[in-house]
């Protein structure tokens, strides 16, 4: 693999254990939401990672900027 | 932007850093889950029993998982840092945040909670410890912490430091505020249900956000603010020259008792404040009865 390839690739790793958290955490709300349907606690959940697409957007298009 | 990744192999004094800094904290984590587990009276936190996520595998395998998964996560972030800052720093932040986030909360469970009797919040699940903080704990602590230092590093790389800092630090604190709902709350879904998650909050009658103690969140906005302002201290030194290996691992690691110090004191006189005036408030609250 070019040297820049393999370096563009690990430029993004930082994203990868913020996806794994928000991704977590769903998976710990589908185990509460069968008993407890209603909770806001999604929508908290909902706003984060909308905030965090965001903020990984402009991450990755900085790095391209970068390139 | 100047390309600062490093091609070059690590240097000695990177190498001992990491080696010394490894076998402290490998140490540290052998005591203190021995400590734990097997002397659970020495340090006489609350002992409840432990909310499963995994009820398909055996309780021993459920917590060797939740480590090694946390731990190959951190990998992520650790290879790119050694990719872009060399072993050294590498190792600096690795070991530095998990230290200095471990002993903080420990602060807060053994010297506030235990020792001076103000109720805080204890664990109730993990399998290595470091002193009264899950591994797991800690590893989260780490790779939030770069993540955010790293994504403010790229995306306000014409920030002046201290705002580069503090938007990681607001950036971690924010997804708290869905991990924290959850987390404390996921003994729920048990059966039976418990009222408890994988950690307790004891402080009564102060100021909730989300039905979790607002100074939760303040700290960690401020701790990781402090953490990622003084690694991004220390590597501007380092870069520009200004800093020999030696002198900035003492200015690192001689700030942790006066970050500690400004952890301790502001979030305490903060929550005096919460539990004097606003300690019946609840703001958005959530809750989940047990049913």
């Amino acid at each position: 693999m070019k040297l820049q390839t393999k370096q563009n690739i690990i430029s993004a790793f930082p994203l990868i254990p913020i996806i794994y958290f928000l991704i977590n955490l769903f998976s710990m709300y589908s185990l509460l939401k069968p008993r407890y349907p209603d909770s806001p606690v999604i929508w908290i959940g909902i706003v984060i990672s909308t905030i965090t697409a965001i903020i990984a957007t402009l991450y990755l298009l900085r790095l391209r900027h970068e390139r | 932007m100047k390309n600062t990744w490093t091609a070059t192999p690590p240097e000695s004094w990177e190498k001992q850093t990491a080696v010394i800094l490894a076998g402290l904290f490998s140490s540290a984590l052998a005591i203190s889950t021995i400590l734990h587990h097997l002397y659970p009276h020495v340090l006489a936190v609350p002992d409840l029993p432990p909310p499963r996520v995994m009820p398909y595998v055996s309780y021993w395998m459920e917590l060797a998982i939740g480590d090694v998964t946390s731990l190959i996560i951190a990998g992520f972030a650790f290879y790119h840092c050694l990719k872009k800052y060399g072993l050294g720093m590498a190792a600096l932040f690795f070991f530095g945040s998990m230290i200095f986030s471990g002993l903080e909360e420990n602060e807060w469970i053994l010297l506030s909670g235990r020792l001076l009797g103000n109720d805080t919040y204890f664990f109730t699940r993990g399998g290595l410890w470091f002193l009264e903080i899950p591994f797991y704990t800690c590893l989260g602590w780490y790779f939030i912490s770069y993540c955010s230092f790293e994504i403010f590093e790229i995306v306000g790389y014409r920030w002046p430091r201290m705002i580069r800092a503090a938007a990681a630090g607001i950036f971690a604190m924010s997804l708290d505020f869905f991990c924290d709902p959850l987390l404390v709350n996921i003994g729920a879904t048990m059966d039976p249900p418990q009222p408890y998650g994988l950690w307790v909050w004891e402080n009564a009658n102060t100021l909730r956000l989300f039905s979790i103690p607002m100074m939760n969140f303040v700290g960690w906005a401020l701790l990781v603010f402090l953490f990622c302002y003084l690694f991004g201290f220390i590597l501007d030194k380092k870069t520009s020259g200004l800093y020999s290996p030696g002198k900035m691992i003492r200015v690192f690691f001689l700030a942790f008792p006066v970050m500690l110090l400004i952890c301790y004191v502001s979030l305490s006189g903060l929550e005096s404040v919460f539990q004097g005036l606003w300690s019946r408030i609840n703001i958005f609250p959530i809750d989940f009865p047990v049913k």
